[in-house]
């Protein structure tokens, strides 16, 4: 039987800030299996972002640990751990992080351009990505001259473009019109269906709803919860 | 696309705030390289005028300033003749040639003419006592020059025997062979300002003179006077037995420190320098303006490289998120550090090629233009004010460069 694609074993992330203690994540087990869709949904500070970093690889926690497929992520050497960010993981941002003096193709390469692929492919898979997207004839736009869905569309292509079995999504509609909102929603969705496993905070009831499982966070403290819930929340 | 062309696409798309801090890196190479160059052509035009020169020790009465070689015998002042006799008779170490100078001041259709007597070799051969300059040179090799000269092949083959006779190469050697009384060599300038050329007859100080040979231009004073024979001047001057200086040609500069002081004993009330002294002033400036130079680089690069520094930290610090969403995206510390360092130094190199092309444009218009000087860019220079660009930046970015491989990377998800 295959491990769990993301393991919380009583980790937990404290923070000192001016001589004070601040629990950004209580001690936490939960288990997300591969080809899961979890909303995360809470308030602002609740410590959404922090449990964002601590599955991606990117926050050591204060106490316990964490596992992808098995391994301890935190116990792995750091260039182990950008390989894996870079190969079986994706990023999807509220403010999309485009690097704003690249084009979208560009852009689109980038995570190729860090695994060290070779030029000719790195172009050929991220035309693709966009084409998927339909932002063919905007490949060499650079982000300014994009819209906000657009740019969004162009940082979807970018997280897939490794074809990540782990997706990471911060608010990836919170700066969307209702159209390019309807894209990206589909884009998961889609991911969903190819069994990639999603991992998505958002202040969204919509997108929430959708999720089969919703984890609510409060000061810190992670609890199983559902849309019925949340409504009443 | 790679990391590299990622760093260059990043300076090419927001090259302003590197430019400023380039600037001092840039000026510190120029001023190395231009200031150097200057120096180093300077040297070597110095090096190569004291080849040319031909004496290398001037005698000259005492309390005479010498401010240049090519008028030291325009001071009015006189030393007897026979000083000249008594140089050859001593047969002092490293002595290969001696050229008496007297000067005086003639007149031509009413214009001044500076005419100056010269005693051709034929005179020295003429004294028995004094055998011949080649035997006195025979003579030190045999016992007195010794092993620190032995490679020391000495100036009088300046004259080989075909161009003894040929009045011409006075200009370059400044020693003449043969030359008749009534004989008259001219510059080439003074022959283009009164007409004269060779055969001509030219009436100076009430004596007619027929010109034996026009000088080839030498770029000196010299171009400007007219040559006699000594004793002819002497004689049409009424000065009696006198010169103004006596320029000795001595085997090489060892030779000619040596006779310093061996000199100043023989002939009492003169003044005896060696040309290496005349030009030590100039040789110091130019080494005080090449020490000057380090510290003037040394300086600007200090400050570029804190100049540099605080760009490189302001780069970090607005790239925060955009070099965490490169972490997200599987970017390691190591690949950050490259990122700034290879920006470093591809500014470290743009600024030393930019300074060194501005170095070597000041030092080609400075040099002909306030030294006289056709200046070569100075190799070393070059490859130091490069290095030492690359260098600076290099270690500028240094902590810049650690502070991105310690960013936390989760600050791609925190607003811009």
């Amino acid at each position: 039987m295959n491990p769990p694609m993301l393991q919380l074993i009583s980790a937990a992330k404290q923070y000192q800030r001016r001589r004070s203690r601040v629990d950004a994540l209580r001690p936490t087990t939960l288990t997300i299996q591969s080809g899961e869709f979890v909303a995360v949904v809470g308030p602002s500070g609740s410590g959404k972002t922090t449990l964002l970093c601590l599955l991606g690889g990117m926050l050591t926690p204060t106490s316990g640990k964490v596992l992808f497929e098995g391994r301890s992520l935190y116990d792995l050497p750091v260039r182990e751990r950008a390989r894996l960010r870079n190969e079986r993981m994706g990023f999807v941002f509220q403010h999309f992080n485009l690097v704003p003096w690249l084009t979208a193709l560009e852009n689109v390469q980038l995570p190729l351009c860090l695994y060290g692929a070779e030029a000719h492919i790195q172009r050929s898979r991220a035309a693709e990505l966009l084409a998927q997207f339909g932002l063919a004839d905007r490949a060499d736009h650079r982000p300014c001259e994009l819209s906000a869905g657009q740019q969004q569309r162009v940082a979807l292509a970018r997280t897939l473009v490794t074809d990540p079995t782990l997706i990471l999504a911060d608010e990836p509609t919170g700066n969307l019109d209702p159209e390019s909102r309807r894209v990206v929603l589909e884009a998961l969705h889609t991911l969903q269906r190819e069994r990639k496993t999603i991992v998505l905070v958002t202040h969204d009831q919509a997108i929430a709803a959708a999720a089969p499982r919703v984890l609510r966070i409060d000061e810190g403290v992670v609890r199983e919860t559902s849309v019925a819930a949340m409504g009443a929340a | 696309m790679t990391l590299r062309s990622l760093v260059w696409k990043e300076l090419s798309q927001r090259p302003a705030p590197t430019i400023t801090a380039l600037l001092a890196v840039a000026l510190g190479v120029a001023a190395l390289v231009s200031v150097q160059s200057l120096a180093t052509s300077s040297e070597a035009k110095i090096a190569h005028q004291l080849q040319q020169l031909g004496a290398n020790v001037l005698i000259l009465p005492a309390g005479v300033g010498l401010h240049d070689y090519y008028a030291a015998d325009l001071h009015g002042r006189t030393l007897p003749e026979e000083y000249v006799t008594r140089i050859a008779l001593a047969q002092k170490v490293g002595v290969e040639e001696l050229a008496p100078k007297l000067c005086v001041t003639a007149e031509h259709q009413g214009r001044p003419i500076v005419l100056t007597g010269i005693l051709p070799r034929n005179e020295f051969f003429q004294k028995s006592a004094w055998g011949s300059v080649d035997l006195m040179l025979a003579g030190l090799e045999e016992h007195a020059l010794g092993k620190k000269h032995a490679g020391c092949t000495g100036r009088t083959c300046q004259l080989p025997p075909a161009d003894a006779a040929d009045l011409h190469s006075y200009a370059q050697t400044r020693v003449v062979h043969e030359l008749p009384p009534d004989a008259l060599l001219v510059g080439a300038e003074i022959a283009a300002r009164e007409g004269f050329v060779e055969g001509a007859e030219v009436t100076l100080l009430g004596e007619t003179f027929r010109v034996a040979a026009v000088l080839p231009p030498t770029g000196t004073l010299e171009d400007g006077r007219v040559f006699a024979h000594l004793h002819t001047v002497q004689r049409v001057a009424g000065t009696g037995p006198v010169v103004n200086v006596i320029e000795v040609m001595a085997c090489c500069e060892d030779a000619a420190s040596g006779l310093i002081s061996e000199l100043g004993q023989l002939l009492p009330g003169s003044r005896v320098v060696t040309i290496s002294q005349i030009v030590a002033t100039q040789v110091s400036v130019n080494r005080l303006l090449g020490k000057l130079s380090y510290a003037l680089f040394g300086i600007l690069m200090l400050a570029g490289g804190a100049s540099i520094a605080g760009v490189m930290f302001a780069n970090v610090a607005e790239r925060r998120r955009e070099l965490g969403t490169l972490m997200a995206l599987g970017a390691t510390p190591g690949i950050l550090s490259r990122l700034i360092l290879w920006k470093a130094a591809l500014l470290g190199s743009a600024g030393g090629a930019g300074g060194l092309l501005l170095g070597v444009v000041a030092a080609a218009v400075i040099g002909p233009w306030a030294m006289d000087v056709v200046t070569r860019p100075s190799l070393s220079a070059a490859i130091l004010g490069l290095a030492g660009a690359i260098g600076v930046t290099l270690v500028a970015s240094y902590w810049p460069a650690r502070r991105a491989a310690t960013l936390d990377p989760c600050v791609c998800f925190q607003e811009s």
